[in-house]
Protein backbone atom coordinates (compact mmCIF):
# COMPACT_ATOMS: atom_id res chain seq x y z
CA UNK A 1 0.00 0.00 0.00
CA UNK A 2 3.03 2.43 0.84
CA UNK A 3 3.41 2.03 -2.93
CA UNK A 4 -0.11 3.71 -3.51
CA UNK A 5 0.70 6.47 -1.51
CA UNK A 6 4.15 7.56 -2.99
CA UNK A 7 3.12 6.75 -6.67
CA UNK A 8 0.91 9.80 -8.60
CA UNK A 9 -0.57 7.46 -11.04
CA UNK A 10 -1.87 4.30 -8.78
CA UNK A 11 -2.96 7.31 -6.25
CA UNK A 12 -4.84 8.72 -8.68
CA UNK A 13 -6.35 5.48 -9.28
CA UNK A 14 -7.27 4.47 -5.83
CA UNK A 15 -8.66 8.10 -5.64
CA UNK A 16 -10.69 7.57 -9.23
CA UNK A 17 -11.74 3.75 -8.02
CA UNK A 18 -13.23 5.64 -4.77
CA UNK A 19 -15.06 7.89 -6.31
CA UNK A 20 -16.15 5.16 -9.00
CA UNK A 21 -17.83 3.35 -5.60
CA UNK A 22 -15.41 0.68 -6.18
CA UNK A 23 -13.28 0.25 -3.09
CA UNK A 24 -13.67 -2.46 -0.74
CA UNK A 25 -14.01 -0.55 2.49
CA UNK A 26 -10.30 -1.00 3.86
CA UNK A 27 -9.11 0.74 0.59
CA UNK A 28 -11.47 3.53 1.97
CA UNK A 29 -9.84 3.76 4.90
CA UNK A 30 -6.06 3.82 3.45
CA UNK A 31 -8.07 7.00 0.90
CA UNK A 32 -9.05 8.86 3.90
CA UNK A 33 -5.72 8.19 5.68
CA UNK A 34 -4.21 9.83 2.55
CA UNK A 35 -7.02 13.10 2.84
CA UNK A 36 -6.22 13.37 6.39
CA UNK A 37 -4.00 16.99 6.47
CA UNK A 38 -2.20 16.50 3.19
CA UNK A 39 -2.78 19.55 1.61
CA UNK A 40 -1.35 18.32 -1.51
CA UNK A 41 -2.86 14.89 -1.50
CA UNK A 42 -6.71 16.64 -0.60
CA UNK A 43 -6.08 18.91 -3.90
CA UNK A 44 -5.54 15.93 -5.97
CA UNK A 45 -8.68 14.41 -5.02
CA UNK A 46 -10.21 17.73 -5.41
CA UNK A 47 -9.39 18.57 -8.77
CA UNK A 48 -9.91 14.81 -9.67
CA UNK A 49 -13.42 15.53 -8.50
CA UNK A 50 -13.73 18.97 -10.85
CA UNK A 51 -12.54 17.02 -13.93
CA UNK A 52 -14.76 14.32 -13.33
CA UNK A 53 -18.06 16.92 -13.06
CA UNK A 54 -16.19 18.09 -16.40
CA UNK A 55 -16.37 15.16 -18.39
CA UNK A 56 -19.83 14.42 -17.35
CA UNK A 57 -20.93 18.01 -18.98
CA UNK A 58 -19.62 17.18 -22.30
CA UNK A 59 -21.73 16.66 -24.59
CA UNK A 60 -23.37 13.01 -25.09
CA UNK A 61 -24.17 10.91 -28.29
CA UNK A 62 -26.10 8.31 -28.21
CA UNK A 63 -24.68 4.73 -29.73
CA UNK A 64 -27.02 2.74 -31.73
CA UNK A 65 -28.15 -0.38 -29.72
CA UNK A 66 -26.41 -2.89 -32.13
CA UNK A 67 -23.02 -1.03 -31.97
CA UNK A 68 -22.27 -1.72 -27.95
CA UNK A 69 -21.63 -4.76 -26.54
CA UNK A 70 -24.22 -6.82 -24.35
CA UNK A 71 -24.25 -4.23 -21.39
CA UNK A 72 -27.31 -4.69 -20.06
CA UNK A 73 -28.16 -6.17 -16.36
CA UNK A 74 -29.98 -9.57 -17.48
CA UNK A 75 -30.42 -11.81 -14.07
CA UNK A 76 -29.40 -8.60 -12.05
CA UNK A 77 -32.48 -6.33 -12.55
CA UNK A 78 -34.32 -9.77 -10.89
CA UNK A 79 -31.48 -9.33 -8.07
CA UNK A 80 -32.70 -5.72 -7.88
CA UNK A 81 -35.70 -5.88 -8.32
CA UNK A 82 -35.13 -8.65 -5.12
CA UNK A 83 -33.68 -6.12 -3.36
CA UNK A 84 -30.38 -7.96 -3.10
CA UNK A 85 -27.75 -6.33 -4.40
CA UNK A 86 -25.04 -4.81 -2.05
CA UNK A 87 -24.62 -0.82 -2.26
CA UNK A 88 -21.63 -0.93 -4.94
CA UNK A 89 -23.99 -2.93 -7.58
CA UNK A 90 -27.35 -1.64 -6.15
CA UNK A 91 -25.44 2.01 -7.54
CA UNK A 92 -24.02 0.56 -10.81
CA UNK A 93 -27.38 -0.96 -11.71
CA UNK A 94 -29.24 2.26 -10.93
CA UNK A 95 -27.19 4.39 -12.75
CA UNK A 96 -27.11 1.73 -15.75
CA UNK A 97 -31.02 1.69 -15.34
CA UNK A 98 -30.86 6.25 -15.66
CA UNK A 99 -29.20 6.02 -19.14
CA UNK A 100 -30.91 2.51 -20.43
CA UNK A 101 -34.70 2.50 -21.44
CA UNK A 102 -33.99 -1.31 -22.59
CA UNK A 103 -33.42 -2.11 -19.47
CA UNK A 104 -35.69 0.40 -17.92
CA UNK A 105 -38.73 -0.91 -19.74
CA UNK A 106 -37.52 -5.04 -18.78
CA UNK A 107 -37.46 -4.01 -15.30
CA UNK A 108 -40.90 -2.59 -15.27
CA UNK A 109 -42.22 -5.72 -17.12
CA UNK A 110 -40.58 -8.19 -14.66
CA UNK A 111 -42.22 -5.78 -11.57
CA UNK A 112 -45.71 -6.31 -13.99
CA UNK A 113 -44.97 -9.98 -14.02
CA UNK A 114 -43.84 -10.50 -9.97
CA UNK A 115 -47.14 -8.27 -8.67
CA UNK A 116 -49.17 -10.42 -11.57
CA UNK A 117 -48.02 -14.00 -9.74
CA UNK A 118 -48.11 -12.19 -6.36
CA UNK A 119 -51.72 -11.64 -7.01
CA UNK A 120 -52.68 -14.93 -7.54
CA UNK A 121 -54.43 -17.15 -4.71
CA UNK A 122 -52.28 -18.83 -2.24
CA UNK A 123 -51.59 -22.33 -3.16
CA UNK A 124 -50.91 -25.25 -0.22
CA UNK A 125 -48.66 -27.63 -2.01
CA UNK A 126 -49.00 -30.03 0.96
CA UNK A 127 -47.93 -33.95 0.43
CA UNK A 128 -51.65 -34.44 -0.22
CA UNK A 129 -51.61 -32.11 -3.34
CA UNK A 130 -55.11 -31.04 -2.24
CA UNK A 131 -55.82 -27.44 -2.63
CA UNK A 132 -57.46 -26.52 0.18
CA UNK A 133 -60.24 -24.51 -0.11
CA UNK A 134 -61.87 -21.93 2.45
CA UNK A 135 -64.89 -23.81 3.53
CA UNK A 136 -68.63 -22.23 2.86
CA UNK A 137 -70.28 -20.17 4.73
CA UNK A 138 -73.00 -21.96 6.63
CA UNK A 139 -76.17 -21.08 6.01
CA UNK A 140 -77.36 -21.55 9.74
CA UNK A 141 -80.53 -18.91 9.78
CA UNK A 142 -80.80 -17.87 12.66
CA UNK A 143 -83.05 -14.29 12.34
CA UNK A 144 -83.10 -13.21 16.03
CA UNK A 145 -79.38 -13.21 16.25
CA UNK A 146 -78.80 -11.76 13.17
CA UNK A 147 -81.14 -9.39 13.53
CA UNK A 148 -79.74 -8.32 16.80
CA UNK A 149 -76.24 -8.46 14.96
CA UNK A 150 -76.97 -6.02 13.12
CA UNK A 151 -78.67 -3.83 14.97
CA UNK A 152 -75.36 -3.56 17.44
CA UNK A 153 -73.47 -3.17 14.50
CA UNK A 154 -75.79 0.06 12.87
CA UNK A 155 -75.88 1.37 16.61
CA UNK A 156 -72.37 1.40 16.83
CA UNK A 157 -72.19 2.96 13.37
CA UNK A 158 -73.78 5.61 13.84
CA UNK A 159 -72.35 6.21 17.29
CA UNK A 160 -68.64 5.73 15.68
CA UNK A 161 -70.01 8.67 12.64
CA UNK A 162 -71.11 11.08 15.18
CA UNK A 163 -67.81 11.23 17.78
CA UNK A 164 -65.19 9.26 15.84
CA UNK A 165 -62.19 10.59 14.50
CA UNK A 166 -61.02 8.45 11.97
CA UNK A 167 -59.46 4.76 11.96
CA UNK A 168 -55.81 4.38 13.73
CA UNK A 169 -53.48 4.09 10.78
CA UNK A 170 -52.21 0.48 10.41
CA UNK A 171 -48.60 2.03 10.32
CA UNK A 172 -46.42 3.87 12.70
CA UNK A 173 -45.00 7.91 11.97
CA UNK A 174 -41.35 6.06 11.94
CA UNK A 175 -42.82 4.19 8.74
CA UNK A 176 -43.53 7.04 7.02
CA UNK A 177 -39.85 8.89 8.27
CA UNK A 178 -38.40 5.92 7.22
CA UNK A 179 -39.76 6.10 3.47
CA UNK A 180 -39.42 9.99 3.00
CA UNK A 181 -35.79 9.58 4.26
CA UNK A 182 -34.75 7.16 2.48
CA UNK A 183 -36.46 8.74 -0.76
CA UNK A 184 -34.56 11.53 0.24
CA UNK A 185 -31.29 10.19 0.48
CA UNK A 186 -30.56 9.90 -3.16
CA UNK A 187 -30.74 13.68 -3.52
CA UNK A 188 -27.26 15.49 -3.21
CA UNK A 189 -26.85 17.29 0.51
CA UNK A 190 -29.76 15.26 2.21
CA UNK A 191 -29.81 15.84 5.41
CA UNK A 192 -32.82 14.12 6.90
CA UNK A 193 -32.35 11.78 9.57
CA UNK A 194 -34.45 9.22 10.82
CA UNK A 195 -35.83 10.72 14.31
CA UNK A 196 -35.38 6.84 16.11
CA UNK A 197 -31.68 7.04 15.48
CA UNK A 198 -30.58 10.10 17.13
CA UNK A 199 -27.91 9.49 20.49
CA UNK A 200 -29.27 11.45 23.14
CA UNK A 201 -29.66 14.90 24.27
CA UNK A 202 -26.32 16.39 25.50
CA UNK B 1 -39.42 36.71 -10.12
CA UNK B 2 -36.38 36.95 -12.46
CA UNK B 3 -36.20 40.35 -11.83
CA UNK B 4 -36.13 39.82 -8.24
CA UNK B 5 -33.17 37.02 -9.06
CA UNK B 6 -30.86 38.90 -10.83
CA UNK B 7 -31.26 41.73 -8.10
CA UNK B 8 -30.12 39.30 -5.12
CA UNK B 9 -27.33 38.15 -7.47
CA UNK B 10 -25.85 41.72 -8.04
CA UNK B 11 -26.23 42.13 -4.27
CA UNK B 12 -24.17 38.75 -4.01
CA UNK B 13 -21.47 39.61 -6.42
CA UNK B 14 -20.81 42.90 -4.59
CA UNK B 15 -20.93 41.68 -0.72
CA UNK B 16 -19.93 38.06 -1.14
CA UNK B 17 -18.08 37.36 -4.52
CA UNK B 18 -19.77 35.34 -7.56
CA UNK B 19 -21.16 32.07 -7.16
CA UNK B 20 -24.00 29.98 -9.31
CA UNK B 21 -26.25 27.51 -8.54
CA UNK B 22 -23.97 25.05 -10.56
CA UNK B 23 -21.49 25.80 -8.00
CA UNK B 24 -23.99 24.66 -5.00
CA UNK B 25 -24.70 21.65 -7.05
CA UNK B 26 -20.82 21.11 -6.97
CA UNK B 27 -21.12 21.47 -3.70
CA UNK B 28 -23.21 19.39 -3.03
CA UNK B 29 -21.68 16.54 -5.56
CA UNK B 30 -18.68 16.88 -3.35
CA UNK B 31 -19.56 16.44 -0.08
CA UNK B 32 -21.55 13.16 -1.17
CA UNK B 33 -18.14 12.08 -1.86
CA UNK B 34 -16.58 13.32 1.53
CA UNK B 35 -15.25 10.80 3.99
CA UNK B 36 -15.38 11.91 7.31
CA UNK B 37 -16.81 10.90 10.99
CA UNK B 38 -17.78 12.57 14.51
CA UNK B 39 -20.58 13.44 16.19
CA UNK B 40 -23.08 16.40 14.62
CA UNK B 41 -25.61 18.19 16.23
CA UNK B 42 -29.06 19.39 15.12
CA UNK B 43 -32.01 20.89 16.44
CA UNK B 44 -35.34 22.38 15.22
CA UNK B 45 -36.84 25.60 16.64
CA UNK B 46 -40.59 26.50 16.02
CA UNK B 47 -42.35 28.60 17.75
CA UNK B 48 -41.07 27.75 20.81
CA UNK B 49 -41.28 24.09 20.56
CA UNK B 50 -37.22 22.51 20.45
CA UNK B 51 -36.54 19.36 18.85
CA UNK B 52 -32.69 19.15 19.54
CA UNK B 53 -30.59 15.26 18.90
CA UNK B 54 -27.20 14.49 18.64
CA UNK B 55 -26.20 11.70 15.83
CA UNK B 56 -22.83 10.21 15.53
CA UNK B 57 -22.11 9.84 11.71
CA UNK B 58 -19.75 8.45 9.54
CA UNK B 59 -19.61 9.45 6.17
CA UNK B 60 -18.41 7.84 2.76
CA UNK B 61 -18.73 7.10 -1.09
CA UNK B 62 -22.30 8.34 -0.92
CA UNK B 63 -23.40 6.18 2.17
CA UNK B 64 -23.87 8.13 5.91
CA UNK B 65 -24.35 5.49 8.96
CA UNK B 66 -26.17 7.36 11.48
CA UNK B 67 -26.90 7.11 15.48
CA UNK B 68 -25.09 3.66 17.62
CA UNK B 69 -26.30 0.64 18.95
CA UNK B 70 -30.17 -0.34 18.34
CA UNK B 71 -30.67 2.93 16.78
CA UNK B 72 -28.27 3.19 13.70
CA UNK B 73 -29.12 3.49 10.46
CA UNK B 74 -27.57 3.55 6.90
CA UNK B 75 -28.73 5.97 4.57
CA UNK B 76 -27.61 6.86 0.91
CA UNK B 77 -28.64 6.74 -2.77
CA UNK B 78 -32.33 6.16 -2.08
CA UNK B 79 -31.93 3.36 0.56
CA UNK B 80 -31.74 2.96 4.15
CA UNK B 81 -31.39 0.19 6.66
CA UNK B 82 -32.44 0.50 10.26
CA UNK B 83 -31.04 -1.91 12.27
CA UNK B 84 -32.95 -3.50 15.14
CA UNK B 85 -35.84 -3.29 12.99
CA UNK B 86 -36.81 -6.40 10.36
CA UNK B 87 -37.78 -4.07 7.73
CA UNK B 88 -35.41 -2.27 5.64
CA UNK B 89 -36.59 0.38 2.70
CA UNK B 90 -35.20 1.41 -0.46
CA UNK B 91 -36.45 4.06 -2.94
CA UNK B 92 -34.91 3.74 -6.42
CA UNK B 93 -34.90 6.72 -9.30
CA UNK B 94 -35.08 6.54 -12.54
CA UNK B 95 -34.53 10.44 -13.06
CA UNK B 96 -31.41 12.76 -13.16
CA UNK B 97 -31.73 15.00 -10.08
CA UNK B 98 -33.81 18.37 -10.26
CA UNK B 99 -32.02 21.45 -10.53
CA UNK B 100 -31.77 24.10 -7.93
CA UNK B 101 -34.93 25.98 -8.28
CA UNK B 102 -34.84 29.21 -10.12
CA UNK B 103 -35.61 31.16 -6.43
CA UNK B 104 -32.47 30.94 -4.92
CA UNK B 105 -29.19 32.55 -5.75
CA UNK B 106 -25.86 31.35 -4.06
CA UNK B 107 -23.04 33.33 -2.41
CA UNK B 108 -19.63 32.59 -1.38
CA UNK B 109 -19.50 33.99 2.04
CA UNK B 110 -16.01 34.38 3.81
CA UNK B 111 -13.03 32.41 4.64
CA UNK B 112 -13.74 30.62 8.40
CA UNK B 113 -13.23 27.66 10.59
CA UNK B 114 -14.95 24.64 12.65
CA UNK B 115 -13.01 22.81 14.92
CA UNK B 116 -9.89 24.79 13.85
CA UNK B 117 -10.09 23.33 10.16
CA UNK B 118 -10.47 25.88 7.62
CA UNK B 119 -13.70 25.94 6.50
CA UNK B 120 -15.49 28.45 3.88
CA UNK B 121 -19.22 29.99 4.61
CA UNK B 122 -21.72 29.33 1.15
CA UNK B 123 -25.13 31.25 1.34
CA UNK B 124 -27.91 30.23 -0.66
CA UNK B 125 -30.67 33.41 -1.08
CA UNK B 126 -34.09 33.48 -1.73
CA UNK B 127 -35.66 36.60 -2.46
CA UNK B 128 -32.50 38.45 -1.59
CA UNK B 129 -32.59 37.04 1.99
CA UNK B 130 -30.51 33.91 3.26
CA UNK B 131 -32.01 30.68 3.39
CA UNK B 132 -29.43 28.44 4.27
CA UNK B 133 -26.02 29.49 5.72
CA UNK B 134 -23.05 26.40 5.17
CA UNK B 135 -20.30 26.27 6.70
CA UNK B 136 -17.81 23.75 4.71
CA UNK B 137 -14.84 21.64 5.48
CA UNK B 138 -12.48 23.11 2.61
CA UNK B 139 -10.68 19.51 2.56
CA UNK B 140 -13.23 17.08 2.93
CA UNK B 141 -16.21 19.29 1.61
CA UNK B 142 -18.26 18.08 4.23
CA UNK B 143 -21.11 19.84 5.71
CA UNK B 144 -19.77 20.68 9.02
CA UNK B 145 -22.62 23.42 9.97
CA UNK B 146 -25.82 24.60 8.56
CA UNK B 147 -28.50 27.17 9.54
CA UNK B 148 -31.63 27.62 7.98
CA UNK B 149 -34.11 30.35 8.54
CA UNK B 150 -37.56 30.85 8.21
CA UNK B 151 -39.32 33.61 5.97
CA UNK B 152 -38.74 36.19 8.52
CA UNK B 153 -35.01 35.58 8.43
CA UNK B 154 -35.52 33.80 12.22
CA UNK B 155 -32.98 30.19 12.63
CA UNK B 156 -35.48 27.26 12.09
CA UNK B 157 -32.83 24.38 12.00
CA UNK B 158 -29.39 24.40 12.42
CA UNK B 159 -26.27 21.36 12.57
CA UNK B 160 -22.58 21.49 13.54
CA UNK B 161 -20.45 18.93 13.94
CA UNK B 162 -18.78 18.87 17.35
CA UNK B 163 -16.40 15.85 16.43
CA UNK B 164 -14.83 15.91 13.25
CA UNK B 165 -12.36 13.13 11.96
CA UNK B 166 -11.21 12.43 8.17
CA UNK B 167 -11.77 8.76 8.75
CA UNK B 168 -14.39 5.86 8.38
CA UNK B 169 -15.28 2.34 10.71
CA UNK B 170 -14.88 -0.13 8.22
CA UNK B 171 -17.81 -1.23 10.44
CA UNK B 172 -20.05 0.55 8.55
CA UNK B 173 -20.33 -1.75 5.12
CA UNK B 174 -21.98 -4.31 7.32
CA UNK B 175 -25.33 -3.00 6.86
CA UNK B 176 -24.23 -4.90 3.17
CA UNK B 177 -25.96 -8.43 3.75
CA UNK B 178 -29.10 -7.12 4.13
CA UNK B 179 -32.29 -7.45 1.77
CA UNK B 180 -33.89 -4.42 0.80
CA UNK B 181 -37.80 -3.93 -0.02
CA UNK B 182 -37.47 -2.09 -3.46
CA UNK B 183 -39.99 0.37 -3.91
CA UNK B 184 -41.44 0.78 -7.48
CA UNK B 185 -42.51 4.29 -9.13
CA UNK B 186 -46.02 4.97 -9.99
CA UNK B 187 -47.10 6.03 -13.28
CA UNK B 188 -49.06 8.53 -11.51
CA UNK B 189 -49.45 10.38 -7.90
CA UNK B 190 -52.90 12.21 -8.18
CA UNK B 191 -51.36 15.16 -7.22
CA UNK B 192 -49.97 18.43 -8.40
CA UNK B 193 -46.86 17.88 -10.46
CA UNK B 194 -45.51 21.05 -8.65
CA UNK B 195 -46.65 22.71 -5.43
CA UNK B 196 -45.48 26.60 -4.55
CA UNK B 197 -42.57 25.82 -6.00
CA UNK B 198 -41.69 22.07 -5.41
CA UNK B 199 -41.65 19.76 -8.02
CA UNK B 200 -43.46 15.86 -7.98
CA UNK B 201 -40.45 13.87 -9.18
CA UNK B 202 -41.81 10.29 -8.38
CA UNK B 203 -44.12 8.40 -6.64
CA UNK B 204 -44.54 5.24 -4.61
CA UNK B 205 -46.98 2.88 -3.35
CA UNK B 206 -47.62 3.44 0.56
CA UNK B 207 -48.94 1.65 3.33
CA UNK B 208 -52.98 1.21 4.09
CA UNK B 209 -53.47 1.16 0.17
CA UNK B 210 -51.55 4.97 0.25
CA UNK B 211 -49.27 6.70 -1.87
CA UNK B 212 -46.09 8.49 -1.46
CA UNK B 213 -45.71 11.35 -3.67
CA UNK B 214 -42.16 12.73 -3.35
CA UNK B 215 -41.49 16.35 -4.13
CA UNK B 216 -38.12 18.93 -4.29
CA UNK B 217 -37.06 22.31 -5.17
CA UNK B 218 -32.98 21.07 -5.20
CA UNK B 219 -32.62 22.21 -1.70
CA UNK B 220 -35.48 21.36 0.52
CA UNK B 221 -38.02 18.09 -0.25
CA UNK B 222 -41.21 16.50 1.34
CA UNK B 223 -43.06 13.72 0.76
CA UNK B 224 -46.85 13.73 0.95
CA UNK B 225 -48.60 10.17 1.39
CA UNK B 226 -52.13 10.03 1.40
CA UNK B 227 -54.50 7.30 2.13
CA UNK B 228 -58.18 6.88 1.73
CA UNK B 229 -60.35 7.65 4.71
CA UNK B 230 -59.72 9.51 7.37
CA UNK B 231 -57.32 8.99 9.97
CA UNK B 232 -57.25 8.91 14.07
CA UNK B 233 -53.79 10.59 13.86
CA UNK B 234 -53.67 11.17 17.87
CA UNK B 235 -53.90 7.58 18.34
CA UNK B 236 -49.99 7.15 16.72
CA UNK B 237 -48.46 9.91 18.24
CA UNK B 238 -48.18 11.52 21.80
CA UNK B 239 -45.65 14.19 20.64
CA UNK B 240 -48.05 16.18 18.47
CA UNK B 241 -48.38 19.61 18.82
CA UNK B 242 -51.59 21.70 16.72
CA UNK B 243 -50.59 24.00 14.19
CA UNK B 244 -52.61 27.16 12.64
CA UNK B 245 -51.55 27.26 9.12
CA UNK B 246 -53.47 29.64 6.77
CA UNK B 247 -56.68 29.27 9.47
CA UNK B 248 -56.86 25.47 9.07
CA UNK B 249 -55.71 23.36 11.61
CA UNK B 250 -53.20 20.70 11.37
CA UNK B 251 -50.67 18.21 13.58
CA UNK B 252 -47.47 18.67 13.61
CA UNK B 253 -44.24 16.38 14.84
CA UNK B 254 -40.93 18.43 15.39
CA UNK B 255 -37.90 15.74 15.09
CA UNK B 256 -34.51 17.87 14.93
CA UNK B 257 -34.28 17.05 10.91
CA UNK B 258 -37.47 17.44 10.05
CA UNK B 259 -41.03 17.96 10.67
CA UNK B 260 -44.38 15.68 9.80
CA UNK B 261 -47.65 17.27 9.49
CA UNK B 262 -50.82 15.45 9.75
CA UNK B 263 -54.79 16.09 8.68
CA UNK B 264 -57.68 14.70 7.21
CA UNK B 265 -59.33 16.20 3.93
CA UNK B 266 -62.76 15.25 3.73
CA UNK B 267 -61.88 11.90 1.80
CA UNK B 268 -58.47 11.67 2.29
CA UNK B 269 -56.00 11.04 5.34
CA UNK B 270 -52.66 13.20 4.77
CA UNK B 271 -49.31 12.84 6.21
CA UNK B 272 -46.47 15.35 5.06
CA UNK B 273 -42.75 14.52 5.89
CA UNK B 274 -40.09 16.83 5.42
CA UNK B 275 -37.35 19.37 6.26
CA UNK B 276 -38.54 22.26 4.20
CA UNK B 277 -39.10 26.04 5.91
CA UNK B 278 -42.23 27.17 7.78
CA UNK B 279 -43.25 30.05 5.48
CA UNK B 280 -43.07 27.14 2.75
CA UNK B 281 -44.92 24.58 4.62
CA UNK B 282 -47.79 26.84 4.65
CA UNK B 283 -47.73 27.50 0.59
CA UNK B 284 -47.39 23.96 0.35
CA UNK B 285 -50.35 23.20 2.64
CA UNK B 286 -52.25 25.94 0.92
CA UNK B 287 -52.14 23.97 -2.37
CA UNK B 288 -53.19 20.49 -0.72
CA UNK B 289 -56.31 19.34 0.22
CA UNK B 290 -57.67 21.51 3.26
CA UNK B 291 -58.55 20.06 6.66
CA UNK B 292 -62.12 19.45 6.60
CA UNK B 293 -65.24 16.98 7.48
CA UNK B 294 -68.06 16.14 5.10
CA UNK B 295 -70.96 16.20 6.38
CA UNK B 296 -72.97 13.41 8.99
CA UNK B 297 -74.16 11.86 6.11
CA UNK B 298 -71.73 11.50 3.38
CA UNK B 299 -69.77 10.41 5.92
CA UNK B 300 -72.41 7.35 6.62
CA UNK B 301 -72.23 6.88 2.96
CA UNK B 302 -68.86 6.32 2.28
CA UNK B 303 -68.94 4.37 6.19
CA UNK B 304 -71.55 1.75 4.45
CA UNK B 305 -70.64 1.90 0.62
CA UNK B 306 -66.99 2.90 0.85
CA UNK B 307 -67.33 5.67 -2.05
Amino acid sequence: MARLISDPDARGELFSAYLDGQLTTDEVVVVSDLLDGDEELIREFRSLQEVRRSLRLLPEFEVPANLLPDGHLGDRLSAYLDGELVTLEHRRVTRHLVDCPDCRVELQELDRARIAVRSLPGVDTTSTGEIPVTPAARHTRRYVAAGIGAAAVAAALVVGLAVGNGDEPAFSLDDLGTRHVARASAEPGFAVFPASVEVSFP
Amino acid sequence: MLVVGGLAAIVVVTAAGTATADELTDYLEDARDAIYSGQRLVGTSWDGIQSIGIFDIQHHGGMASVGSGSGFATIGDGRMHQGGLDEAAVSFVLHTGPELDARYTVAHGEATKHLGRAASVIDVLEAGSVRIRMVVDDSTAAPVATEVFDGDGELFRYSSMTKFTVSVDPAMAEFDDREYRMMMPLEDADLPIELAGYRLVDAYAAPQDGRQAFYTDGLFSFSVFTTRGRANWGAITNNDHPYDSNGYNYLRVISPTSVTVLWNAPTTALALVGDLPPDHLDQVLRELPLPGTDNWMKRMWRKLFGY
